[in-house]
């Protein structure tokens, strides 16, 4: 174990193939454009399954974003030196939130026009005595000055980051790299109130009535997870194709043991929440996991521990699979795959109240973000270098010893 | 060209900027590291010892006088009344166990996250948490009020056959704070045994060096036996991190599965747990900056960078249990429940409102000061911040507790609590015990851990010059030799000898070290320990017993038992309906499981270790090499060829050892 090649003897790296994946984005881009064309006109039949639809594939991409500026900040916060040769693509990923602030503003138009997703958004409710005791946070104004300032500070903090490292491989100073860490652990401070507020007021808000102090740190870590699991696989998909030779199992063996770290993390704050709402009991709060555990959705919720813990957890606990790429690929690509899972039966029963049921339009919606997405991704990794050239610990990083 | 070189100038500023500290200070051996470490232990003790030992020895004593006078007269003597059931007592308990966080959290997690500068404080930080348990421990014990009755609470079948509700809170503490004592205990002691054996090798009254000798298990330094030795640190390392979250978590349990306005709040758990982290590493700076200041030459071990990084993990810790005050205080606003939102009120602006306040700025506002690096880096403004952060957390409870507990639901029964001389006699007398300990185990073990910090010292390393070569001593005629040893005076050296001998073809040949070497697995060729999978079999008997054991207490009986009585199956299957939940209530049984499958884990690991390293070994034969048993835990590097290998030849190993830049070449006799 824990054979280092020196940075000299790395096989030469092959060149990104720039036209046919600028024509593939273009592709990709187009084709996410239909999808959503298409799933709007659904939105003529089905206005409520629409706009849940919406925010689930919103929150998903959103939790990608999200989570990957968590670990650039994380990176420098923690002043740590072995993630520098895969970095750049959480940066890259990150750097994506403006898409995912377009893809709010069909939410923010429902808020004020459609009502379908926000309950207390709704006139009917105006005068609700429940709504009136909390309504000096939850009132349309505040709701999108809130949201705009969440993606102002989101998709300036990327973009510092996604710049300053970009800049820094052509002008070679290690000062960018203490200045972002300097500025990093202020960021971080922002950055967890905007997360834990955004996840009251787009999924906590879906029932004005429920609230859980610990709801916040929830979807941060089930967002960071999810995140990690995206990072790996797009790590190991250049790798595979000789595009990042720099990256060897010993990096491999270190992400796959953050995947397991937060596969655990995840389940330790799910059940903590679950625990505790299903032991005290109280009909106020205990109905969120009733109406979640209720006929088929109870099938979902059992499939989610087994799933999004269980799985995962096996899966990852001994030390070949983290260092395998084809065993660490299967692990992020489950744990991505139930993110969707998690938020589907978050957000979904809102409106298929009696059992699960998938249309056509949750696949379009998603698969139309997706492509958008895929696509602007790619162009990404073409407008920049693969790693930070000359970030002052690639060296270390090259070199480290899982 | 005055541009370029200023450029230049910046860019090397900014690297010197990021560069990596020395964890070790002024390029120190190994062995002026066993020497400093174990001066601590050896040398006679300084007056102030005497002083501090002696004054906390007495503040303990308050703890038996306290105890005695309570017993005797009944609890009635501690401030609780209705409705504070609840008072100073578990609120003392949750402070001293969540110290007792910081040591194995040090330890354990740290160890993952790859923060190596953690190997200077943990051993301090371990002991801490264990005199921390120890202090925790007396609160509930006494609390229960029938302390004679305490191991009805220990699921073993007794005549009254009664068994355990193992849905209940309470009784996962005892589970948790058990195997938490029982595995942090096991896991320091673990981390001991070379250090143990470095002082067995340095005792000079026989004694002595036998009583280290038996309590390090003869641990010799083979580096077949250090493999398995980090094996099983790691596998151990890995199922305490969990069980340090596991703990906190199932104390805010405690609070957090009531109905109680304050207390039922689903952040209580990860609060709890940075809340612990936060304390303890207050506890740990409140220690060590003393420490360091009595043995100055200390200081090259834990440097400024360590108490600079433990400044910056109360500051985020510290803002973390901020977020959560914060939190707590928005969602009672939100959730709209009035009950809820008086709680908070009442904190905040009632007749306790001070305890509020005091745990608010000690807690949050004042290690925001440790955004500054003149803070960080002043050792006593530090350590008045850490005792201050302590007492801020002992508001916390006090807050959480007691002031909720103050003012229930029903306002005629609202009651101001005041402990009595009572309480504060045995909190202060705990407090006292914790110091005590603490002094007693500096004068006893080393309280840095030798071998850890060895791994840290810079490299290249240890050319000894200037010394006379010993005289090489042939194989004796009448005597029986047991083997040929060499030795190397670098790593690099040792690494390299290995694998040339392994080439050469020898197979009964072993190195010998004061800490594990980075390679020399591959060097010699060794396979992957297999001490990993005697810890998951481990977990799984544990868990296995688990299910066995709350079901059979908790489930109806089944068909086939129908035939027996009660009294044949010691009370089990005799369910009963607690709070209307189901008999096999999964979420209320998952700590009790978790608690088991840890504690078998760890003790199959330790005993896999034992195992594998073919420990207890009462005696070695290269012991009888003088300079290998002198040295072999201080700074040498040895490589022995045993007699008995089939390619081994007293002239030819001898040319091919000494080929390899081995040194005092020495026959060693059987």
């Amino acid at each position: 174990m824990g054979h280092t090649e020196p940075a000299s003897e790395v096989r030469a790296a092959v060149p990104l193939p720039a036209g046919k994946w600028k024509r593939l984005a273009a592709l990709l881009q187009g084709g996410g454009i239909l999808f959503l064309a298409a799933s709007v006109a659904g939105a003529w039949w089905h206005p409520k399954e629409f706009f849940h639809s919406w925010l689930f594939s919103f929150f998903f991409f959103f939790s990608l974003c999200s989570g990957a500026l968590f670990w650039v900040l994380l990176h420098y916060v923690t002043n740590a030196g072995w993630g520098v040769v895969v970095r750049r693509q959480a940066e890259n990923v990150a750097s994506l939130f403006p898409w995912v602030a377009l893809f709010f503003l069909p939410i923010l138009w429902d808020a004020y026009r459609g009502h379908y997703l926000y309950e207390w958004t709704s006139p009917v409710l105006a005068h609700n005595p429940a709504l009136l005791a909390k309504s000096a946070y939850l009132n349309l104004p505040f709701f999108s000055i809130r949201a705009i300032f969440y993606f102002a500070f989101w998709i300036f903090a990327a973009r510092f980051f996604w710049n300053s490292s970009r800049l820094q491989d052509s002008d070679r100073d290690p000062w960018r790299t203490v200045r972002m860490q300097k500025v990093s652990y202020g960021l971080l401070v922002v950055y967890g109130a905007c997360m834990t507020f955004a996840a009251i007021d787009w999924l906590m808000g879906l029932d004005f009535r429920w609230s859980s102090t610990l709801w916040g740190g929830f979807v941060l870590v089930a967002a960071a997870g999810a995140s990690l699991a995206l990072w790996i696989l797009i790590i190991l998909w250049l790798r595979e194709r000789h595009h990042l030779p720099q990256v060897n199992e010993e990096h491999l063996h270190l992400m796959g043991k953050l995947l397991f770290a937060f596969t655990a993390l995840w389940a330790y704050f799910a059940f903590s929440q679950y625990m505790l709402i299903w032991y005290a009991n109280i009909p106020e709060e205990t109905y969120f996991f009733i109406r979640r555990n209720f006929g088929s959705w109870n099938w979902l919720a059992i499939g989610l521990v087994l799933g999004r813990f269980f799985v995962p957890f096996l899966l990852l606990l001994p030390q070949w699979t983290k260092r395998n790429p084809r065993t660490l690929a299967l692990a992020a690509g489950w744990v991505l795959w139930m993110q969707a899972v998690e938020l589907y039966w978050l957000i979904l029963p809102g409106v298929f109240e009696k059992a699960i049921a998938i249309g056509w339009l949750e696949i379009a919606v998603w698969a139309g973000m997706g492509c958008l997405m895929a696509g602007a991704f790619l162009r990404r990794l073409l407008s920049c270098e693969l790693y930070p050239l000359h970030d002052p610990r690639l060296r270390e990083s090259v070199e480290v010893i899982s | 060209m005055p541009i370029a070189e200023e450029t230049v100038e910046k860019a090397e500023s900014g690297r010197a900027l990021l560069a990596r500290p020395e964890l070790v200070l002024n390029q120190r051996e190994a062995s002026w590291v066993n020497d400093t470490v174990c001066a601590v232990v050896e040398k006679p003790a300084p007056l102030w010892w005497w002083v501090a030992t002696g004054a906390f020895g007495l503040l303990a004593a308050a703890v038996p006088l306290v105890v005695v006078y309570f017993i005797s007269t009944g609890l009635g003597v501690w401030g609780l009344q209705s409705p504070v059931f609840w008072g100073v007592a578990i609120l003392n308990f949750v402070f001293w166990i969540e110290i007792g966080h910081a040591g194995t959290l040090i330890s354990a997690i740290l160890l993952f996250t790859r923060q190596r500068w953690r190997n200077s404080v943990n051993r301090a930080a371990e002991a801490m948490t264990i005199f921390a348990v120890l202090c925790a421990a007396v609160f509930p014990l006494f609390h229960i009020g029938r302390q004679w009755m305490f191991w009805y609470m220990v699921p073993v079948p007794e005549s009254y056959a009664v068994w355990q509700n193992f849905r209940a809170p309470l009784l996962w503490d005892e589970f948790a704070v058990g195997t938490y004592f029982t595995v942090s205990c096991l896991f320091w002691y673990f981390g001991l045994l070379p250090d143990i054996a470095s002082l067995r090798d340095r005792a000079t009254k026989l004694w002595k060096k036998r009583l280290y000798h038996v309590l390090c298990w003869g641990w010799t330094g083979s580096l077949r036996a250090w493999r398995h030795y980090e094996a099983g640190y790691l596998c151990i390392a890995g199922v305490v991190s969990v069980l340090v979250i596991s703990v906190a978590s199932v104390v805010s349990t405690d609070f957090a599965t009531t109905v109680l306005p304050g207390w039922h709040t689903t952040i209580f758990p990860p609060d709890f747990i940075t809340g612990a982290i936060f304390s303890g590493f207050a506890m740990i700076v409140t220690l060590l900056v003393p420490l360091r200041a009595a043995y100055p030459s200390l200081k090259d071990m834990i440097t400024g960078k360590h108490l600079d990084n433990m400044a910056k993990v109360l500051l985020a810790t510290g803002s973390l249990v901020g977020y959560s005050y914060l939190i707590e205080l928005f969602m009672a606003w939100y959730g709209a429940n009035p009950y809820e939102r008086y709680t908070f009120w009442n904190r905040i602006t009632g007749p306790d409102r001070f305890t509020y306040f005091a745990m608010f700025g000690f807690n949050v506002i004042l290690p925001q000061i440790f955004w500054f690096r003149s803070c960080r880096s002043h050792p006593w403004i530090l350590w008045t911040s850490s005792v201050l952060i302590n007492v801020g957390m002992w508001f916390e409870r006090y807050s959480i507790i007691v002031v909720s507990l103050e003012r229930d639901f029903l306002p005629a029964s609202w009651r101001h609590y005041l402990p009595t001389w009572v309480d504060w006699g045995l909190f202060f007398g705990s407090v006292g015990l914790f110091f005590f300990l603490f002094l007693l185990f500096l004068r006893v073990l080393p309280a840095i851990s030798i071998a850890e910090i060895k791994t840290l010292l810079a490299k290249p390393k240890r050319q000894r010059t200037g010394e006379a070569e010993a005289e090489e001593c042939g194989p004796w005629p009448g005597k029986e030799i047991y083997g040929l040893g060499a030795e190397f005076s670098s790593e690099e050296e040792l690494r390299r000898a290995s694998e040339e001998t392994r080439k050469k073809g020898y197979v009964w040949w072993d190195a010998y070290a004061p800490y594990p070497i980075h390679g020399m697995e591959r060097a010699m060729r060794l396979p992957k320990s297999r001490v990993s999978f005697f810890v998951l079999m481990g977990g799984l008997l544990g868990l296995f017993i688990g299910v066995a054991m709350v079901t059979a207490t908790s489930i109806p009986r089944p068909q086939l038992l129908q035939s027996l009585t009660t009294g044949q199956l010691q009370g089990l299957f005799y369910a009963t309906v607690v709070q209307g939940k189901p008999y096999f209530s999964l979420p209320a049984f998952v700590p009790v499981l978790l608690e088991l499958t840890i504690l078998f884990a760890a003790f199959s690991g330790f005993l896999a270790v034992v195992f594998f390293a073919r420990l207890p070994r009462p005696h070695h034969p290269v012991w009888n090499w003088g300079e290998l048993s002198r040295r072999a835990t201080d700074d040498g590097l040895f490589l022995v060829i045993e007699a008995r290998d089939p390619a081994f030849s007293p002239a030819e190993s001898r040319k091919f050892l000494e080929s390899l830049g081995g040194r005092r070449l020495t026959f060693i006799p059987r």
